[in-house]
């Protein structure tokens, strides 16, 4: 798992989802589920939908630094990469292929 | 043809339900009893007429046909499951009826509704596939001993498999009549004319003259006749599809002769061309004919069968006709010594589930 | 014609024959049984509700009958029919009444898809729906009950149907179920409700029904558009707290608590996600002091 990993939303056509203040309901037709996102989740998940091409590590961790306010002492990248993790098993993100 | 109440007429002809309109409550109840009311809808849509359908009835087809739409997606996505568990064990798994129909994109898919996957695997590879199930999350049902014995040993499928997460059931077959029973269709034979999807590697579906004969297997020779009328439409369905080709037709026949099915043929083709106006070649008909019964048999058969297949379960003759093709479902499939004890021991167990 | 107004021995006649045809807000039941309990819980709770020809379609053709053989007089049990067929194993005969009014929600959840059918109670004021959706034990239908006797429009208290084209609440005023110790708190609360005799030793335990006022049953064709959402949360003793509740988390209850959200697929959690924006969403906690639940309440619906 390097930092040049790309990632992107899993399935973008079957995606659907809402915004409720700072977290997200998303529906994936794809395996007919539905959950809610955590803060930071939601804000990786909208990245990666908004950027269809794709983001690495860096990328994720840029686009969520210049949107919200993150606590000093939080460790963006390894939150970012466990936001990942989470959402890759949701089947709502993917490693893009190399 | 005798009247068959405003389901069947409605089926051949949606106009009907216009020009001579039916008691809705009763064509909508008779279609739901029959698990038409999905079909019914599609083919008030694919006529254009939903419209026109009066406002009580036409939610109820609105809601069937919402339903299967759910159903569908749900079955496409088991499917993908199902090749992602069996994916690497080196074989195709064929795809069987209504799952089959979907994936393949066949007339009898339109409407459907339907929720279990069967699925057709070599009997050589049954233990295979049942571990990559379990793998995937798929846990067997029917645990008592009894039952499990009874779908392993004596019928043609492993006991229905569950998935713990998902609730949804495949059933995993691995002949399309049991080995006791006394016709012998080559299981073999069908998997070498299997026709692979496009789109959809690792999974096929039968060739087209196998498709209309498991379709007749499955509907006079299972136990449970209340689907028998869906069976027929579906049948209906697949002969006026494939029946385009000429080649079909006589391929149909001489299939049918090899596999030791002839007789089940001669009664498929029999009743749809009765009940649901199928156009069947006269060369076809005089086939098939060489299979049919003796006199006295043939018409008690064509009676039960009649009667049987009536969409109304209400009906004592209707329930009585139904157990008696229960029993004659049941007899097809195992030796009788067998089938006393299976009855026997079905029934003590229903008594012994009886709230005290 | 509405029942009350049937003449003497009319639904007797009609639920032993062809059924009595009802109307129930949107959806037209016809039914059957010959229990004497379940004509005189009709008689009590649908004494408003408009009695339809047989000419009228009907959604669902439905009967409570006894079971036949030796179980018609030794321990007599009763079953539900939808069209021929029971879905459900038979109960004894004493429960013949809930399992009619449980069987007609089975009928309605499981095939009414022009719906989003939520499982909770939905109460109307100003023409604004406050739902409360809620699995067993929530005293939701406590609650509900208590809100209906203090003046808020009863449009269901098991499922609340929101329509998939216009995004409204549609009235569904049937009576009101209630369990074990609610029967006796509601009764005490509401001393004007009219209540059918009490079954014992139901699966859920005890249950009483309680008549839907009849002004709940005349305006059963008025719908209502979002207002708010209020996940109740029974606590014996605690005080009493109505707290807001992060949209998303609400919107997540609904979709738990939801008969046929995944038939509906996408256009459910479309549907879904608009009720849930245009609404309040709330939790609220109580011990038990329903006059205070009420005030509560009512403060809430004075503030939009």
């Amino acid at each position: 798992m390097t930092e040049q990993a790309q990632w992107r939303a899993a399935t973008p056509q079957a995606l659907a989802w809402r915004r409720f203040d700072d977290e997200i309901v998303i529906y994936n037709d794809a395996t007919g589920s539905t959950h809610q996102l955590g803060a930071l989740a939601s804000e990786v998940m909208l990245s990666l939908i908004q950027n269809p091409s794709g983001m690495d590590l860096r990328a994720l961790v840029g686009a969520l630094t210049a949107r919200v306010e993150v606590a000093a002492d939080l460790d963006v990248a390894i939150e970012v990469q466990r936001a990942l993790d989470d959402l890759t098993e949701l089947h709502l993100a993917a490693r893009a292929p190399a | 043809m005798k009247s068959y109440g405003t389901l069947g007429e409605t089926l051949r002809d949606t106009d009907r339900a216009f020009t001579d309109p039916p008691h809705w409550d009763e064509l909508v109840r008779r279609a739901r009893e029959a698990d038409l009311l999905g079909t019914l809808a599609h083919r008030f849509d694919a006529s254009g007429r939903m419209v026109d359908v009066p406002r009580g009835p036409r939610k109820h087809l609105e809601s069937a046909a919402v339903l299967g739409v759910a159903q569908h997606r749900a079955v496409a996505r088991e499917v993908r499951e199902i090749l992602r568990a069996v994916d690497g064990l080196g074989f195709p798994v064929i795809l069987l009826k209504g799952a089959g129909y979907l994936i393949a994109n066949l007339p009898p898919s339109r409407g459907r509704l339907f929720s279990d996957v069967d699925i057709l695997v070599p009997k050589a590879q049954l233990p295979a596939v049942e571990s990559a199930l379990m793998l995937a999350g798929y846990a067997t049902t029917h645990h008592h001993p009894h039952d499990q014995r009874y779908y392993r040993r004596w019928m043609h499928e492993l006991p229905p498999m569950q998935h713990i997460k998902r609730l949804t059931v495949i059933d995993v077959h691995h002949a399309i009549v049991p080995e006791t029973a006394r016709t012998h269709p080559d299981t073999p034979e069908f998997f070498r004319a299997a026709v692979p999807i496009a789109g959809w590697p690792g999974v096929a579906v039968l060739a087209p003259t196998d498709m209309v004969l498991h379709s007749a297997t499955h509907l006079f020779h299972n136990e449970e006749f209340s689907h028998g009328l869906r069976d027929l439409v579906d049948i209906d369905q697949l002969l006026r599809h494939f029946g385009t080709d000429a080649q079909f037709w006589t391929a149909l026949t001489e299939r049918a002769g090899r596999m030791n099915l002839g007789r089940l043929l001669y009664y498929a083709l029999r009743f749809t061309a009765r009940l649901l106006g199928t156009p069947i070649p006269q060369s076809t008909m005089d086939a098939a004919s060489r299979y049919a019964p003796g006199r006295v048999t043939g018409a008690l058969m064509d009676r039960l069968l009649l009667e049987g297949l009536r969409p109304t379960a209400g009906l004592w003759s209707t329930r009585f006709a139904r157990r008696l093709l229960y029993l004659r479902g049941h007899w097809l499939k195992m030796p009788v010594p067998l089938l006393a004890w299976h009855l026997t021991v079905k029934t003590f167990r229903r008594e012994q589930q009886q709230p005290a | 014609m509405i029942v009350s107004e049937l003449p003497d021995g009319e639904l007797h006649r009609l639920l032993g024959r062809s059924g009595l045809r009802l109307r129930l807000g949107p959806i037209v039941a016809n039914i059957a049984s010959p229990f004497e309990t379940v004509e005189a819980a009709l008689a009590l709770h649908y004494a408003s509700h408009e009695v339809l020809p047989d000419s009228e379609f009907a959604d669902f053709h439905v009967a409570v009958d006894p079971v036949p053989g030796l179980r018609r007089w030794i321990r007599p049990q009763a079953y539900f029919r939808f069209d021929a067929n029971p879905p459900f194993n038979p109960l004894a005969a004493s429960q013949a009444f809930p399992l009619l009014e449980w069987g007609l929600n089975w009928c309605i959840s499981a095939h009414c898809h022009q719906y989003l059918i939520i499982h909770g109670a939905v109460v109307e004021r100003a023409g604004r729906a406050l739902v409360m959706p809620a699995p067993p034990g929530s005293g939701k239908s406590t609650l509900c009950a208590a809100l209906v006797a203090r003046g808020w429009r009863l449009l269901s208290d098991e499922l609340t149907l929101i329509d998939v084209e216009t995004r409204r609440f549609v009235p569904l005023p049937r009576p009101v179920s209630l369990k074990n110790e609610s029967i006796r708190i509601i009764a005490e609360f509401w001393p004007e409700a009219r209540m059918s005799p009490v079954v014992h030793d139901t699966l859920k335990g005890s249950v009483a029904h309680v008549r839907p006022p009849s002004a709940s049953v005349q305006l059963a064709d008025q719908t209502a558009v979002p207002g708010w959402i209020v996940l109740p949360a029974f606590r014996a003793g605690e005080p009493m707290a109505l707290t807001p509740l992060a949209k998303s988390t609400g919107f997540m209850r609904l979709v738990e608590n939801a008969f046929n959200y995944s038939v509906l697929g996408r256009r459910g959690f479309d549907i879904l996600a608009d009720v849930v924006a245009a609404s309040d969403c709330r939790e609220f906690r109580y011990g038990g002091q329903l006059n205070d639940a009420i005030a509560v309440f009512d403060d809430l619906a004075r503030v939009r």
